[in-house]
């Protein structure tokens, strides 16, 4: 028997359906407070060079969880212009970034492992027109650790 | 009061075993003489593990040397009421929307399904979830070494989709081994847009933390004082993402100038993309930069996909840049 339930407004308690609810005993994503590091939390990073063929770590957030949690992040980047504080972009997990950049050999992902989450830099090979503007580059990531089960 | 509760006229419950949903309960005090429970414990979940209360409708009032409760009835606007919850060390009456675990005026991202699954054949039934609508997905897995969100393939032709009965894996995908999946009561293909009861500017008035306060309602089964916060509906001392907006829609070829939708949040909001293309057995989530470019401000967001295609835009009250 569920009891604990509340209705939107417009909708009767005791009939809606469940999408009609805006709460009721289903679960949601959670994502625990009061963290060290915050398990939602903000970061900015820049990248001093472009990284080495391969996959590399370039920061990573701790969860504390026995289990690899479920987690959603975001990412802006200085490398499209205007874009840095233009928008924020995409829940991502493998981007290539638009031109005017060629990016297709490279990616930027997040990685839910066991003790952290780690945000990474893949490349599988040359860049197009040239890897330099990397350097310097800055990164803001927006992301939300969840108390779920992520795999 | 801080991190507090909100419970008003049209929160009835569900039950109708109460006359009187405001009721309050002052719990017994333990044989050690104090009291072992610290918080709000509403209904099957309260009486799940004490079985102290016949009332689905109760409060518990922390005692005294706790907390003090100032406001349990109240309403907040004329066009507002309901129950609401803070997060921890915000004050529930004039905490942002943002800064809510939930609020009656809007949904949480509520779970109606998750599971674990193999990735094998392809296409690959994934489940039948039978709910008759296109619900709201995610989707984890690994590929290259990465374990995160899934994200569609090669122009939209591989993925995992959803449709009004199942989700599936089709068109093969780069990811291989487990999958775990969530599905939500929320309906990619209704349109839908909350309130936006408060929206002011961020005034930073936390208060120190108090672990013996809130609300805490366990799943049905689990105890309410369980550690793992997987076993709980709710529970204060975490946020949840809340539902603002899901715009529905169909759109030719080509960017244009873009799906421009007003959110009027005061603040860039979180998203998500969902996209289903002709032909295609669902929807997927949208991921890369290829296949959706979104740009947001604190009125608006606005989506730019290529394809030709109905899409899903799903708007959260969770601020981007700010905590």
């Amino acid at each position: 028997m569920g009891v604990y339930k509340g209705s939107l407004p417009g909708y009767d308690v005791f009939t809606a359906a469940r999408e009609s609810l805006s709460f009721d005993d289903l679960a949601s994503p959670k994502v625990q407070l009061g963290q060290t590091p915050e398990h939602a939390g903000f970061i900015e990073y820049t990248l001093a060079s472009l990284p080495p063929v391969g996959t590399t770590e370039l920061f990573s957030i701790q969860h504390n969880y026995k289990y690899i949690p479920a987690v959603i992040m975001y990412y802006s980047t200085s490398l499209v212009p205007g874009a840095a504080e233009a928008f924020m972009p995409h829940v991502y997990s493998e981007v290539d970034p638009n031109p005017p950049f060629d990016f297709a050999f490279i990616q930027v992902r997040y990685n839910m492992l066991a003790d952290r989450i780690a945000v990474e830099l893949h490349r599988t090979g040359a860049l197009v027109p040239t890897g330099a503007v990397f350097a310097g580059s800055t990164w803001k990531f927006r992301y939300y650790i969840f108390a779920e089960t992520g795999i | 009061m801080l991190g507090g509760y909100y419970l008003a006229e049209s929160y009835t419950g569900s039950s109708g075993l109460s006359s009187d949903p405001y009721s309050l309960y002052t719990p017994p005090v333990a044989s050690d003489g104090s009291s072992v429970l610290g918080g709000y414990y509403l209904g099957e979940a309260y009486l799940g593990d004490s079985g102290i209360s016949t009332n689905p409708y109760v409060i518990y009032i922390p005692p005294a040397s706790s907390s003090s409760i100032s406001t349990v009835r109240g309403r907040v606007s004329a066009n507002d009421y309901g129950a609401k919850l803070s997060q921890e060390r915000y004050d529930v009456k004039d905490a942002q929307d943002y800064k809510l675990t939930y609020s009656s005026s809007w949904p949480l991202l509520k779970i109606f399904e998750q599971g674990r699954k193999t990735l094998t054949t392809d296409p690959f039934l994934i489940t039948t979830h039978g709910l008759g609508y296109v619900p709201m997905f995610w989707a984890f897995a690994t590929a290259q070494g990465a374990t995160n969100m899934v994200n569609a393939g090669n122009g939209l032709s591989q993925g995992i989709l959803v449709n009004e009965s199942t989700l599936v894996r089709d068109g093969g995908t780069p990811y291989v081994g487990s999958l775990y999946y969530y599905i939500f009561a929320i309906d990619l293909e209704r349109d839908y847009k909350a309130p936006n009861i408060n929206t002011g500017i961020e005034i930073d008035k936390k208060a120190p933390r108090d672990k013996d306060f809130g609300l805490k309602v366990s799943l049905p089964g689990y105890s309410v004082f369980s550690s793992d916060l997987r076993h709980f509906a709710v529970h204060s001392g975490t946020r949840s993402p809340m539902l603002h907006q899901v715009v529905h829609g169909s759109k030719g070829i080509g960017v244009g100038s873009g799906i421009v939708i007003d959110h009027n949040l005061g603040h860039e909001p979180m998203f998500f993309v969902y996209a289903k293309l002709s032909g295609r057995p669902g929807y997927q989530l949208l991921v890369t930069t290829s296949d959706v470019f979104v740009s947001t401000n604190k009125q608006q967001i606005n989506v730019f996909i290529p394809y030709a295609c109905d899409y899903s835009v799903v708007i959260l009250k969770d601020p981007m840049r700010v905590n």
